[in-house]
This record gives C-alpha cells, sequence and structure tokens, in this order.
C-alpha cells in the first residue's frame, strides 16, 4: 500500500520523538477541577463542609473570654482531632458526588480514548483523576483544618502559640493525608468497577460503612480491639489518635497504630494496583 | 517516502474471538479508506493501527515506534474514534483547548489552534455552546476537530461522516482530500463506498478479520452498483423530498417511517440521487442523512467466496 504519489508538505511537521513532558496530569487535574466548580452542589457542600470551622471558631472565641470555659472545651490537640473526625461525613459525601463518575463516566463511554489517544500514560490518567478527587477531598478536610488553625491562633495566641502546639499543622497534613488517600483510592476503584457514577457512590458508601457494621458486629463477638482493622473509617480514626496523642475510644483503645496504618498502606497500594489493571481505554468483549 | 503505519502479521484476539488476523500492510502519505461490513474488524485495526490495543501476534508500527505502549507518537498522531464521549459540559472551544492542553500547548496556543480547527470543520458559529446540545453532525465534526487540531501528521478517523448532512459530508470529505495531499496519512473506516468515492480511491477491504484486497476503488465500486443500498434521511419536509426523488430512474424503493418521519429509499446509482438531495437540502429542510448498508456484507461474501 506505500504508492508512489509524490506530496508537497505544506504543514507544521512535529516530531514524533518528542519526549513526553512532565507534569501531563496537571491539564486532567485543572480541567476537572474547573468542570466541578461550575456545578453549585458542589460548591454548596464545600459551602456547608465549611460551617464547623466557624462554629469552632466560636468555640475558641469563647474560651478567650472566658476562661473557666477551657476546662470544659479546652483549646489542645483533641479540639483539631475531633473537627477533623467530624468532617468524614463531609469527606464521603464529596468522594461520592465529586469522584463517582471521574472514571466511570469516561469509560462507560469510551471516553477515556480522547484521553489516551494524547501523549500520556495511563498512569497519567490515573493522577489527573487522583488528584481532582485529592484537590476536592482537601477542600473539606484539609483546607478548612488549616484555616482553623490559622484562626484559632490568631484569637488565642496565649494558649496555642506556644511551642507544644508547633506540630499542630503537620498533624492536621498528616491527619487529612491519612482520610484522603484511602478514600480517593477507593472512590476511584468503585467509579473503575461498577462504570455507573450511581453504582460507584453507592458501592463505595456500601464499603465504607459496611466495614465500619462489621466491626462492630466483629468486636461485640470477640472483643478484641483487632476488630478495628476490618473498618476502614477506624483505622483512619486510630491512626488520628496516634498523630494528635489523644486518649482512644474504647473499641480502638488497644489496636496498634502501626497496624491500622499498615491496613490503610495496603488498601491504597491494592486500588492502584487495581486501577492499572481495570482501567483500559477498550473494552475487551470475551 | 517512509510508510509511517507498518502492519507486520498483525493478530489481535478477544479472548476466543479473532477480531484480525495476520493482516500487513504499509501506509505512507495520503488518504487510505479501510472499507468493511459492521463487524468486519475495522475498528479493531484503528485501535491497533493507533496504539489502544496491543496485538496479540505480529507488529504494529507508528511512526516508526512499537504503536502500543509509545505514548510519544500522538504528537503526530490524531483519532476520532467511533465512540460518542465527549465533554457534555464544556463548549465546543473548551473540549478542543482541554484537549490540546494534554498535548501539551498553553492556554493560548491551545486556544488559538482549537479555533483553526472548529472553522476548519465549520463550526465556529457554534463553539461557545456546550457539546452536550449539538446534533449528532455537529458532535462528530467537533471530534474530528480535535483529531485535527494539534496539526498530526497521521489521521486515524473511525466512520467520520456519519449522521452528517449532505453539504457537510462534502465539506469534510474535501477537508480529508486536502488533508492527504498535504502529505498526511489519513486513514479513514466507512462501511459505505460512496463516502470513500469522494476522499480516495487507495483501499483496504477488511472482512471477518482479513484483508480481502487493497487496491483501487473502481472495481468494488462496479460490483457494489449491482446492489441497492438504503439511505436514511431525516428533513424538515420528507413528503415534499419524496414527491422530488421518486422520479429517479435508479430509485428502488421509497417510504416515510411513520414512528419518525426519516425517509427511507433504497438506490442503485447514488450518485445521482446523493447530487439530487444536495440540490434539495436547503428547499426541503434536509438536517442528516446516514447510508444503512447492509449490503455491502453480500459484496464481501462475494469477495471471499472468489
Amino acid at each position: 500500500m506505500s504508492t508512489s504519489q509524490i506530496y508537497e508538505q505544506h504543514y507544521r511537521r512535529l516530531d514524533a520523538s518528542i519526549p513526553l513532558r512532565a507534569q501531563r496530569w496537571i491539564p486532567i487535574a485543572r480541567e476537572g477541577l474547573k468542570a466541578l466548580v461550575g456545578f453549585r452542589a458542589f460548591l454548596g457542600l464545600i459551602a456547608i463542609a465549611w460551617l464547623p470551622v466557624f462554629g469552632r471558631l466560636v468555640q475558641v472565641y469563647f474560651t478567650t473570654r472566658f476562661p473557666e470555659a477551657r476546662r470544659i472545651v479546652p483549646v489542645d490537640d483533641k479540639l483539631f482531632f475531633d473537627f477533623m473526625g467530624m468532617q468524614i461525613p463531609w469527606m464521603l459525601l464529596m468522594s461520592a458526588y465529586a469522584g463517582a463518575g471521574l472514571i466511570a463516566n469516561d469509560m462507560r463511554t469510551g471516553g477515556l480514548l480522547l484521553y489516551l489517544s494524547r501523549p500520556l500514560t495511563l498512569g497519567d490518567y490515573i493522577l489527573g483523576k487522583v488528584s481532582i478527587l485529592f484537590a476536592s477531598l482537601s477542600m473539606v478536610t484539609m483546607i478548612p483544618g488549616l484555616v482553623l488553625l490559622l484562626g484559632a491562633r490568631s484569637l488565642a495566641p496565649d494558649v496555642l502559640g506556644d511551642a507544644s502546639h508547633l506540630l499542630l499543622l503537620p498533624k492536621i497534613i498528616a491527619f487529612a493525608l491519612v482520610m484522603i488517600l484511602p478514600t480517593t483510592g477507593l472512590v476511584l476503584v468503585m467509579s473503575a468497577l461498577a462504570r455507573n457514577p450511581r453504582f460507584a457512590g453507592l458501592g463505595f458508601f456500601f464499603v465504607f460503612v459496611g466495614t465500619t457494621v462489621a466491626q462492630g458486629i466483629a468486636w461485640q463477638a470477640t472483643r478484641s480491639p483487632y476488630a478495628g482493622l476490618v473498618s476502614i473509617q477506624a483505622c483512619m480514626r486510630r491512626v488520628g489518635e496516634w498523630i494528635f496523642q489523644v486518649k482512644p475510644t474504647r473499641m480502638t483503645a488497644d489496636l496498634p497504630a502501626e497496624w491500622a496504618l499498615l491496613v490503610l498502606a495496603v488498601l491504597c497500594l491494592g486500588c492502584l494496583f487495581i486501577l492499572k489493571t481495570r482501567v483500559r481505554a477498550v473494552e475487551i468483549v470475551k | 517516502m517512509t510508510a509511517r503505519v507498518v502492519f507486520k502479521k498483525a493478530s489481535r484476539w478477544y479472548g476466543p474471538v479473532m477480531a484480525l488476523n495476520d493482516v500487513s500492510f504499509e501506509l505512507g502519505p495520503g488518504v487510505y479508506g479501510l472499507l468493511g461490513p459492521n463487524g468486519a474488524g475495522k475498528s479493531s485495526l484503528l485501535k491497533l493501527a493507533s496504539g489502544q490495543l496491543r496485538p496479540s501476534q505480529g507488529t504494529v508500527e507508528l511512526l516508526g515506534r512499537p504503536a502500543f505502549g509509545s505514548p510519544g507518537v500522538f504528537h503526530s498522531v490524531g483519532l476520532c474514534s467511533d465512540t460518542d464521549a465527549l465533554f457534555e459540559d464544556f463548549t465546543g472551544l473548551q473540549f478542543v483547548s482541554a484537549l490540546l492542553s494534554l498535548n501539551g500547548f498553553d492556554e493560548t496556543e491551545a486556544r488559538k489552534l482549537a479555533t483553526e480547527a472548529i472553522e476548519t470543520v465549520d463550526l465556529k458559529d457554534a463553539m461557545h455552546r456546550k457539546v452536550g446540545g449539538y446534533s449528532k453532525g455537529m458532535r462528530q465534526r467537533i471530534k474530528l476537530a480535535q483529531a485535527l487540531a494539534h496539526r498530526p501528521e497521521v489521521l486515524f478517523l473511525d466512520e467520520p461522516l456519519t449522521g452528517m448532512d449532505p453539504q457537510n459530508r462534502r465539506r469534510i470529505s474535501d477537508l480529508m482530500r486536502r488533508l492527504g495531499e498535504e502529505g498526511r496519512t489519513v486513514l479513514v473506516s466507512t462501511h459505505i463506498l460512496h463516502e470513500l468515492e469522494q476522499v480516495t480511491r487507495r483501499v483496504l477491504l477488511i472482512h471477518n478479520g482479513r484483508v480481502l484486497a487493497e487496491g483501487d476503488l473502481g472495481e468494488i465500486r462496479d460490483l457494489l452498483d449491482r446492489h441497492p443500498r438504503s439511505v436514511r434521511i431525516k428533513a424538515a419536509d420528507s413528503r415534499g423530498l419524496a414527491r422530488e426523488l421518486v422520479v429517479l430512474p435508479d430509485l428502488v424503493s421509497l417510504s416515510i417511517e411513520e414512528a419518525t418521519g426519516h425517509l427511507l429509499a433504497e438506490i442503485r446509482k447514488p450518485d445521482a440521487f446523493f447530487a439530487k438531495v444536495q440540490e434539495l437540502s436547503a428547499a426541503c429542510g434536509v438536517e442528516e442523512m446516514w447510508v444503512t448498508d447492509e449490503n455491502l456484507e453480500s459484496v464481501f461474501s462475494y469477495l471471499v467466496s472468489k
């Protein structure tokens, strides 16, 4: 078929050997976030998730006005741990809203071809999608936590300005990562497996809530602290308790934080493995 | 001229199903038609050529590199796939610009190239409208625009004219021909012979995963003219259009589908028919036209038996 016609080349030739540039995932993340910001529900969810920040700031303000109140609601690491823990429901809602369709829609409609017919690898695509969800979840966990810290420090410099609270910043970031990374992985896996955003969202809730229910049943049956290892949420909280050095809850009191962290790490790696093997531009029908 | 797309004894199985069997050919600059009935393996061949699938056996090279696992070649390759997946909430301009940003173009350059490509496919008036509101023909054209926008050296177009009105069919056919004349390699897949005739005379005939023949379109066309083809037309004034078309000598049958109001015609020699539809398109409000050509199958069966 290589025929003998002669052509005059009229177009700018691009060299196919152009090396792949760095940070190829950034445009995927940028366009994905731009699209999400266009939805009122997304912005509304963020706005609601930020309300507790103001509640906590009012709490801090009162403790500065009425120091005796600190005995009941102290301004310490536990305040920030509790705040971050209370953001988990918002994180779940945001995961289902922003994450369930991220891969499912592309795989269902064949939109993945639009990405993979560009100079991108599958890893770039996955990283781009992870970034979209990571940023979305940060907006309801890490960033409110950091803003709360900043606000609380301004309101109560005498309490939070001392050296013993210097580590609050990395503690908040670390706990947020412990919450966000496994959640991101799990939602994207559901999105890749279900191929329907609704089923992906439901599947995610089922796994997240289901493992917590399973933990309750296992604990009732065995009274073993290791029952907490079956629950994603319990593992997150246990690692958070360890990071903030706060008193653990009864069910996880004797659960080693290292084990909980290991479970979450394995979950993240498992999710990555599934994403790498399941996400394909071309449907293979067998 | 160096071959840009090279298949060497390439085969592809989907589990026990063989989609392509021992296919070998080379494509240099110019336009090539990939012709075959539905399910012949055209899309699989395009997916192998564009590196979306790994060959189960043999090799597929694109611009001198293995097509699969060489994302770098996509700086110089454009793909207009058969899937109808677009970013529905983006405008046409945002859609093409967003995909260009994946190629590494900055925002200004992406916008400039996107606008040019959208003008090329004659969608400028609709480029600020959301893609979700586009008609089938407009969606095809915006898909084509994204494939063209980064000025690729090799273009793979899977059924690019589906759902377009006669005027746009002609415009896009002219565009494909021009791209070939510029020295690009354009591989167009279709199951409609008439579409190819307007673009190229060089075809690859594929059936049941095998390349049956490669070469000039003329001989195949003669063969096909013996078989009537089915055409479906969406027009504002279907009855008026039917009145005008019924006098054509090579018309085999003509009816109006009750549910959709579409005009269904069976024709033998399509040239006169398409020319007449073109002529009447403005007066009768012709919006879309499809050649639902199941009869190609019989020609391929004939070729296989030869």
